[in-house]
């Protein structure tokens, strides 16, 4: 039994020294940069560059920014996904189609969707045209807080696709029996939804969750094709100033934002893991 | 034997042997250069012991034997070359001459020097040019240009490259009959050398663009046509230069990264390095390096020619090492000759952008470069002057060079109230300049033209009415930039604003910029109507009036004999301000060599160029000549006498046209003897306009910033008032503030 158990850790060496070298010490190396000037000694200032960054403007523009487009962005993919995948799933002939045909935008580069996302949301496009004949007046969408909708959009039309087909398969291994055995007992569509659907899929539903909200935090490709490095400060987000810091060379405030921004995130998923946790309980009847 | 005999003799033997080790490799030398003598050059040649050298104008013979180098003046006027060669031991001369069909016949001469002159003698070869000729897409005709001359046995070898250097062809011309032969064509040869057994050596580009190509190294035989891949060098196609082949050895030579490096038997792993070779240009590549009697190698490119001994065991002990396309100048050879245990490497290679190679250099603390060649306004300077990684200079002459020049130079040379950079190159941003001509044909007078940029703008929205029935063939400016002049002017007043503007005080919501900009907004330019010849717009020296290209500062081959430097104020009764692009040397606050470093920029501060220290140092007043004038009047003189003997001896129907000719050449002299790249007056203008000089410092928010482009096109495009455009600016600027810089 000892000797298996050597054995085993002899099979995961390679592996575990690849997390080592490219994730352990470039990450260990970070937090170091993080907690030095950069200047030609190199000195050791503590936590002075977190406290330099949670006091610079731009850097808490950025958070708050992308705090609020995740909020914004995850839930709704996470719930427009869901209800997608169950109407799909519904679907039977043509299934097949959909389901690639909403997969198809998670495919294609941001960039190349630009265009037409631009002429879209253009003063002078649908969306205003739509706006002019519901009575309103037209909305310059690439400018200010509006601009927000068309990123908001692109978001969702990008990652949409991925998310469904993750319900998907859940929604496809619940067992037909279930169902059946429910219809018999006189439950109708809401009592299945509740009592079957959504407790088998809760798990799934929780990775869609944390995925969404992953992606979410990363908006950035759709923000800088639009406004560029310094767009409209309603839109300003924390990917920008990490990119901007990389191009001014600022590695030391790079990797402070990194990492004051990953300890945020963390806390946030701990909250999420504890919660969804309580919930499985819950369901279980734990 | 006495005691001092014996003496001598040990100290003779120290000398001979063991002292080389700790000297510069025996015969390095820059035999030419052409900031002190003044020659350009074009091809060299060697014959024996000899190396000859085509300037132009003469050829100089450089004895290897002796170090004496002989001009050699051209003798009569047809004597004027396009290259030189040498085969059989005998220098040629190769002439290209047009004919009155309009096509080339190119003719192959031996050189024969006679006293201090040189002519062409004998029969010449004719050789079949007539695949020289090549038609373009645009259906002109064009002559392939030509390189990597060289001869084997009884025939010459040229690469020939079409004028879209999408075709290269090893072309084979019989030096008996002058037949030619294409011996192949192939977009990716770079170089050729003859090797073994009726072999040549190729260097080959390896991938889809020439300039990023990857090389490769390619046997070639010449009766199959066969190509057969050797090696890879694993050097990319702009940083080769200089290949060489030693037959009897199994050599090759070539230079990267301003080293020599020598491999035995096309065996890349046996790559070493032999010494150092401070020549930038890539398209050196194709002029091959020359192997010399006693492991000698020599290289050249347009200005300098360099010898270097190739023996590994006389390299130098200490290396210096300078990053950054630094041209192998006066001071690099004043600190050669005072450093001899010094090989100053001087290297020009990156492998990803200058600024990310630097900064991660400077994270990763390494040593291997001590001096850096950077230009002051660039972001890697502007990251590495923040974070302190810049070495302070504090060497007595260095200081006290810098303390000569003008204060806001030596402001920008210090970083955090210490003097960290020396200047190295300076280059003056373009400004207005106006014709001369143009504005007395136009009936105006100086103190008519505009003074500020809003009067310009009145005066192109002028223009169409006050100017184009009288004179419809003139234009304010360039007629191609009538399209979209206000684009154009949006950039330079833009541009001009920014410059010297200190980044933290910047600001674009100003009464004064935006009173300018509002002018821009409304002139309207549509009345400005130039007539458009066949060929479409063209730039005319005489017909325009501004051009936006006049330099200020003062240069070596000095100002426009037509255009006076014109730059415009934003405020009526203001000074104009100027701005200056600086180009400086620092030292790696990591490098071993510390105290050489600075020892070498101490070189830089005392060899500037004449017409940067002027530029720079507002005492030095001395008016000074053109690189080359006295090469030039040589030349101009000899030619003058030529053709005084010529008149003696011409036929008497002829002796008339001759007079008026020397006539007129006697006039172009006496008028060359007045002829400064910087006179007395030009400088005294320079000192006024220095008054405003400002120095280019970093600034995320320049004028190529992508942010900055989009928002000029908008508001160029009538998409922006003054008012969006100003406060985005601003809103821009203050976002880049808050983030720090």
């Amino acid at each position: 039994m000892f000797k298996r158990k050597k054995s085993v850790v002899l099979f995961l060496l390679p592996g575990l020294i690849g997390i080592l070298v490219f994730y352990l010490i470039p990450f260990v190396g970070g937090v170091y940069y993080s907690l030095t000037d950069g200047g030609f000694e190199n000195k050791f200032v503590g936590i002075q560059n977190y406290v330099n960054i949670w006091q610079n403007q731009m850097f808490t523009l950025g958070l708050k920014n992308t705090m609020e487009l995740s909020l914004l962005c995850a839930p709704l993919v996470w719930v427009v996904s869901f209800v997608v995948a169950v109407l799909l799933s519904g679907l039977k002939s043509s299934g097949g189609f959909f389901k690639n045909a909403v997969l198809m935008p998670y495919l294609m580069p941001t960039s190349a969707m630009l265009l037409i996302w631009l002429i879209v949301f253009d003063y002078g496009g649908i969306v205003n045209r739509a706006v002019t004949a519901l009575g309103f007046d037209r909305v310059l969408w690439l400018a200010g807080m509006p601009m927000r909708v068309p990123v908001v959009v692109m978001y969702l039309w990008k990652n949409l696709g991925f998310s469904v087909i993750i319900y998907l398969a859940a929604l496809q291994s619940v067992p037909e029996a279930f169902y059946e055995y429910a219809r018999l007992e006189g439950a109708g569509f809401f009592r299945r939804a509740f009592s079957i659907t959504l407790p088998l899929v809760t798990p799934t539903a929780f990775l869609v969750l944390v995925m969404a909200w992953v992606n979410a935090f990363k908006i950035f490709k759709e923000v800088y094709f639009i406004g560029g490095a310094y767009p409209d400060p309603e839109i300003y987000t924390l990917q920008n100033y990490m990119n901007n810091m990389f191009s001014k060379l600022n590695y030391q405030m790079v990797t402070t934002a990194a990492y004051s921004f990953a300890i945020i995130v963390m806390v946030i998923f701990g909250v999420l893991f504890f919660v969804e946790g309580r919930m499985r309980k819950g369901v279980n009847g734990e | 034997m006495n005691g001092k005999r014996i003496l001598a003799l040990i100290l003779g033997a120290l000398l001979a042997f063991g002292a080389t080790g700790a000297m510069a490799a025996t015969g390095d030398a820059v035999i030419v250069s052409r900031d002190t003598d003044g020659y350009n050059i074009s091809t060299a040649a060697v014959v024996g012991e000899d190396i000859y050298l085509y300037t132009w104008n003469a050829i100089l013979r450089y004895s290897l034997a002796d170090g004496q180098m002989t001009e050699y003046a051209r003798a009569s006027e047809g004597a004027y070359l396009n290259h030189i060669f040498s085969a059989r031991g005998q220098l040629y001369g190769l002439v290209e001459d047009w004919k009155e069909d309009e096509t080339i016949e190119a003719k192959v001469y031996e050189i024969a020097m006679e006293g201090d002159t040189y002519t062409l003698t004998g029969e010449p070869i004719v050789l079949d040019w007539s695949k020289m000729s090549g038609q373009s897409r645009d259906g002109y005709m064009y002559t392939r240009s030509y390189e990597n001359i060289l001869v084997v046995d009884d025939f010459l070898y040229v690469l020939s490259i079409d004028d879209s250097y999408e075709s290269t062809a090893l072309m084979e011309f019989s030096l008996k009959d002058g037949a030619c032969r294409v011996i192949f064509e192939n977009s990716n040869i770079r170089g050729v050398l003859p090797y073994k057994d009726g072999q040549f050596l190729a260097v080959m580009g390896v991938g889809e663009h020439f300039w990023s190509a990857e090389l490769a190294l390619a046997t070639f035989d010449l009766a199959s046509g066969a190509t057969t891949k050797v090696a890879d060098m694993n050097i990319g196609s702009n940083n080769l230069l200089g290949i060489a082949y030693d037959i009897e050895r199994d050599w090759l030579l070539y230079v990267t990264g301003g080293q020599i490096y020598r491999v035995e038997g096309l065996d890349m792993s046996t790559a070493r390095i032999v010494n150092n070779m401070p020549i930038l240009d890539s398209s050196t590549l194709t002029s091959l390096g020359r192997l010399l009697p006693g492991d000698r190698y020599l290289l050249y490119d347009y200005e300098n020619v360099y010898i270097r001994n190739i023996n590994p065991s006389q390299l130098p002990e200490r290396t210096l090492k300078i990053k950054g396309y630094a041209e192998a100048n006066a001071a690099y050879r004043a600190f050669s000759d005072a450093h001899p245990e010094t090989s100053v490497i001087v290297d020009n290679t990156y492998s990803g952008s200058a600024g990310d190679d630097l900064i991660n250099a400077m994270m990763a603390r390494d040593s291997s470069v001590d001096v850096y060649l950077l230009g002051l306004s660039s972001r890697e300077y502007g990251a590495l002057s923040e974070r302190g990684f810049l070495q302070e200079l504090t060497d007595p002459a260095i200081v006290e060079e810098v303390g000569k020049l003008y204060p806001v130079v030596q402001e920008a040379l210090t970083s955090n109230g210490k003097l960290v950079a020396v200047p190295y190159e300076i280059r003056s941003d373009s400004v207005f300049g106006y014709n001369k001509s143009v504005l007395e044909k136009l009936g105006l007078t100086e103190e008519q033209l505009p003074k500020t940029w809003s009067q310009m703008i009145e005066l192109l929205a002028r223009w169409g009415d006050e100017y184009q029935t009288d004179f419809p063939e003139l234009s304010p400016l360039d007629p191609s930039y009538l399209a979209e002049i206000r684009r154009r002017l949006m950039n330079m007043i833009l541009e001009n604003y920014m410059k010297g503007m200190d980044a933290g005080e910047m600001r674009f919501d100003t009464p004064i910029l935006r009173d300018t900009l509002k002018k821009l907004e409304e002139a309207d330019f549509s009345a400005i109507e130039i007539e458009e010849s066949e060929d479409g717009y063209s730039w005319d020296g005489d017909t325009v009036l501004f051009t936006d290209w006049a330099q200020v500062g003062l240069t070596d081959w000095g100002s426009s004999s037509y255009e006076v430097t014109w730059p415009l104020a934003f405020e009526e009764g203001a000074d104009a301000s100027v701005s200056m692009e600086l180009n400086v040397m620092v030292i790696n606050p990591f490098s071993e060599n510390k105290d050489l470093a600075e020892e070498y920029l101490k070189y830089v501060m005392q060899n500037m160029k004449i017409s940067m220290r002027t530029s720079l140092d507002p005492n030095q007043n001395e008016p000074y000549r053109e690189v080359g004038y006295e090469v030039n009047r040589r030349e101009a003189q000899r030619y003058f006498e030529s053709l005084k003997k010529s008149r003696d001896s011409a036929a008497e129907e002829d002796k008339k046209m001759y007079d008026e000719t020397i006539a007129e050449y006697e006039k172009y002299l006496a008028e060359y003897e007045d002829r400064w790249a910087a006179s007395a007056e030009d400088i005294a203008n320079y000192r006024e306009m220095a008054k405003t000089l400002t120095i280019n410092r970093y600034s995320p928010m320049q004028s190529g910033n992508e942010e900055i482009i989009a928002l000029i096109n908008r508001f160029s495009d009538g998409q922006m008032p003054v008012e969006g455009f100003v406060s985005a600016m601003d809103q821009k600027l203050r976002m880049m503030q808050m983030e720090g810089y």
